[in-house]
């Protein structure tokens, strides 16, 4: 970075140059781009004001290079698009120019004017003038800053063991760097674990997630935690602290599955892996194939009568077995917590109940594996007959007001389970109403075709009703290709559920401060620059928690998840930027309310010498600093500094904004996060 | 920087230099701020220059109006803007 160099204040003649984006005709074709420019010119301290078609395309960013140096521009003002896009490609041209990149200041009048305002060329153009008039009485008054430089701890936190957590996991560990890998349930593999075959090779779902599963435990450098919340997470890119709650397991690591307790307890569940079709014991093991290979207590089911503790031949049951608490520092997150299964709630139109024989995809998924509760055959609950019939009704939980996103994993998993039904049962009549099918991978169009030659009728109708008729279950549609209405009485439905949103996302969003878009998935920073980062730097998203996606698809973003991560930990250091708290002892009294406001407990209090007394005297900790402002506001004595965002910049802001026709602006103070 | 960052100077000196609306817009209480509770510190001002500071200068509260918007809420800023459009031309006559 350039020397910051600090002239005395006031004696420094301040040069700006202002150039005035094009954006192709992302802003020029509202606003009047060269009057823009020509307006510029005339502000105060501006020496240089020019357009350009791109101002980020190299012409453009050479051009600024060689003003700074052609006319010793000291200040930089760029209108163009967001900050968040590309301010920091013009802060490393003004420090390739030599200029200390805080006195560079960018106007957004794309997002903020041109896009906004298409209709009123007139009114963007004076808006656009205004912003600009704004941001070069701002930075006339900016000064050079230095970026922080702090230290990373190369240990990444994946949280959640589904195959996209496992895959992150493994990869970063790959490159030699340790993880520590998170689950909250006792076992690894997440949802993977109920599935039966996966599209689109009908491979077994062990297949791929045991594999996982095992180079994860027996991985030295990944230290896995079952049964483990993250309670808490606190600190900034490269320097996180995570604070976990490991849940006590009451049976011991040695555990070698031999069934005895399982023998004397006397509570019985409802079985959560086979979709409640069958019950275990409160203490069990969750199937065949479950990793770790231990029996797990279900707590709330236990009665704690202890039966299983005398039965185990090794001793390895303590119900009183304490939970504990670990902190642990790590660089890097990749949230990778998975989504929910829709289920339809009481009263729905597809008379689903948990009772009856409609049934959620997931749950006939567990009815077709080997190790299912039917061994494998499609059983009806009501009368526990084999289904001659079955109907698939696609876009249940997407696509609708509720849930206006496509789930884009439930076509072809009606795909699969229609295609194993038919080559498992011939004779079975198998249709499917569907809105449109979507499938957007190269071998998906197969399966289409080897379902519809197996035999499977594809309707394009959205069902109005599904209700229980004597010994069958009667769908109601609207053929939209025939025109007219449709009845068709089957042994069996079965819904195709979207994905929503998982429970935890509301938890791991509060405490990471990663947004959400509208429909409650985890937000990207950007979907096509960074679309596996989130907005908060260190933290990156894999599989479906940021929307709907299939194991492949998870799969691969974790892999670049996980690259993000080795971005960050590969570095001894990084630099975080300068806009942060800075506070004038000399000016402070000690009041000490900033240390009291401070949201991150980044101010501390300073013994300090004054007039041969020991008075307490406040300071911020830079590291911690994120750069809110809010002690600034409520420090009274003018003691605290926001770099970046001086009392004098914002006010001179607000001057210059209201310098023509005041009464007629709205002025907005918004979150520049 | 959070609206947190906001001070009662900020607001008085756009309506002094006879701004016709202020707006101040942050993240949705409780856990939406990502300063923790910045947006919330800048509500309790708020509350304060809307009772006390704004009436003293003779200064109607309803010209500064605060909104808690997420960075997915675009129609709901879209809304707040168009309300308050009408406000101004209000306010103005």
């Amino acid at each position: 970075m350039a020397e910051a160099e600090e002239p005395e204040q006031g004696t420094e003649e301040i040069r700006i140059g202002v150039y005035t984006c094009h954006c192709g005709l992302n802003i020029a074709q509202t606003v009047d781009c060269k009057s823009v420019a020509e307006y510029a010119a005339g502000l105060p301290n501006v020496v240089v004001s020019r357009e350009n078609m791109y101002s980020c395309a190299d012409p453009g960013q050479i051009q600024i290079k060689d003003d700074i140096e052609e006319f010793g521009l000291n200040r930089v003002v760029v209108a163009a698009c967001s900050v968040k896009m590309h301010g920091p490609t013009f802060m490393t041209v003004c420090e390739e120019a030599g200029l200390n990149p805080y006195l560079f200041q960018m106007v957004n009048i794309r997002e903020h004017c041109s896009w906004v305002h298409m209709q009123d060329k007139a009114g963007a153009t004076a808006k656009a003038k205004d912003q600009i008039k704004m941001a070069v009485a701002s930075v006339a008054l900016a000064r050079p800053l230095q970026d922080r430089v702090v230290p990373v701890t190369s240990r990444a936190l994946v949280i959640g063991s589904g195959v996209a957590g496992l895959q992150a996991a493994l990869d970063i560990s790959r490159s030699g760097y340790p993880v520590s890998l998170v689950e909250k349930l006792p076992h690894l593999g997440g949802r993977g674990n109920q599935l039966n075959r996966i599209f689109d090779r009908l491979e077994r779902i062990s297949c791929v997630l045991t594999p996982l599963i095992m180079m994860a435990l027996n991985n030295p450098l990944i230290t896995v935690y079952t049964n483990t919340d993250v309670e808490d997470i606190s600190g900034y890119v490269g320097n996180f602290k995570a604070r976990l709650k490991i849940n006590a397991h009451p049976v011991g690591d040695e555990c070698d599955a031999c069934g005895k307790c399982a023998e004397v307890c006397p509570v019985e569940v409802l079985d959560p892996f086979q979709m409640r079709f069958t019950s275990c014991k409160a203490i069990s093991l969750p199937h065949d194939e479950a990793l770790p290979h231990r029996y797990t207590i279900d707590r709330e089911a236990c009665n704690g009568c202890g039966a299983c503790v005398t039965a185990c031949p090794r001793e390895l049951i303590d119900l009183e077995a304490p939970d504990s608490t670990e902190e642990i520092d790590v660089g890097a997150i990749v949230l990778a917590i998975g989504s929910k299964v829709y289920v339809p709630g009481e009263g729905n139109k597809w008379g689903y109940d948990g009772a009856g024989d409609v049934f959620t995809a997931l749950e006939v998924e567990r009815m077709l594996a080997g190790n299912g509760p039917t061994g494998g055959r499609a059983v009806r609950r009501s009368d526990g007959r084999e289904a001659r019939s079955v109907a698939f009704i696609q876009c249940v939980g997407s696509r609708d007001e509720e849930h206006p996103w496509c789930s884009r994993t439930c076509c072809m998993t009606t795909l699969k389970e229609a295609v194993t039904l038919k080559v498992r049962f011939p004779q079975m009549r198998v249709s499917v109403y569907h809105d449109d099918i979507r499938l957007y991978k190269k071998e998906h169009e197969d399966f289409y075709r080897k379902a519809r030659d197996l035999g499977v009728s594809f309707m394009r109708s959205k069902p109005s009703g599904v209700t229980a008729e004597g010994d069958s279950m009667v769908v109601r549609a609207h053929d939209e290709l025939l025109g007219e209405e449709t009845t068709q009485a089957v042994d069996m439905v079965v819904l195709a559920t979207g994905m929503e949103r998982p429970d935890d996302a509301q938890k791991f969003g509060d405490m990471l401060k990663v947004p959400a878009s509208a429909d409650g998935f985890f937000m990207e920073a950007h979907p096509k620059l960074r679309p596996l980062e989130t907005a908060i730097d260190g933290v990156m998203l894999a599989g479906s928690c940021q929307f709907p996606k299939d194991i492949g698809d998870s799969l691969l973003q974790a892999s670049g998840a996980a690259a993000k991560c080795l971005g960050l930990l590969t570095k001894p250091r990084i630099t975080l930027d300068a806009i942060i708290s800075r506070i004038d002892q000399s000016k402070c009294n000690g009041c000490l309310v900033c240390v009291k406001k401070c949201p991150f407990s980044a101010v501390v209090t300073d013994e300090v010498e004054v007039d041969g007394k020991m008075k307490k005297r406040a300071r911020v900790i830079e590291a911690s600093c994120k750069g809110c402002g809010v002690c600034v506001a409520r420090c009274k004595q003018g003691a605290i500094e926001a770099q970046g965002f001086t009392d004098e910049q914002i006010l001179a802001q607000i001057d210059a904004a209201l310098e023509e026709d005041p009464g007629g602006k709205i002025l907005a103070l918004v979150c520049h996060w | 920087m959070c609206t947190g960052r906001i001070s009662e100077e900020m607001i008085t000196r756009a309506f002094d230099k006879g701004a016709g609306l202020v707006f101040v817009g942050g993240c949705h209480p409780p856990g939406d701020c990502h300063y923790i509770n910045g947006n919330i510190q800048c509500q309790e001002m708020l509350e304060k220059i809307k009772k006390k500071v704004l009436p003293e200068k003779g200064i109607d509260p309803e010209r500064l109006r605060l909104e808690w918007i997420s960075s997915a809420e675009g129609s709901v800023f879209q809304k707040v803007m168009k309300e308050m459009a009408e406000q101004l031309e209000r306010v103005k006559t």
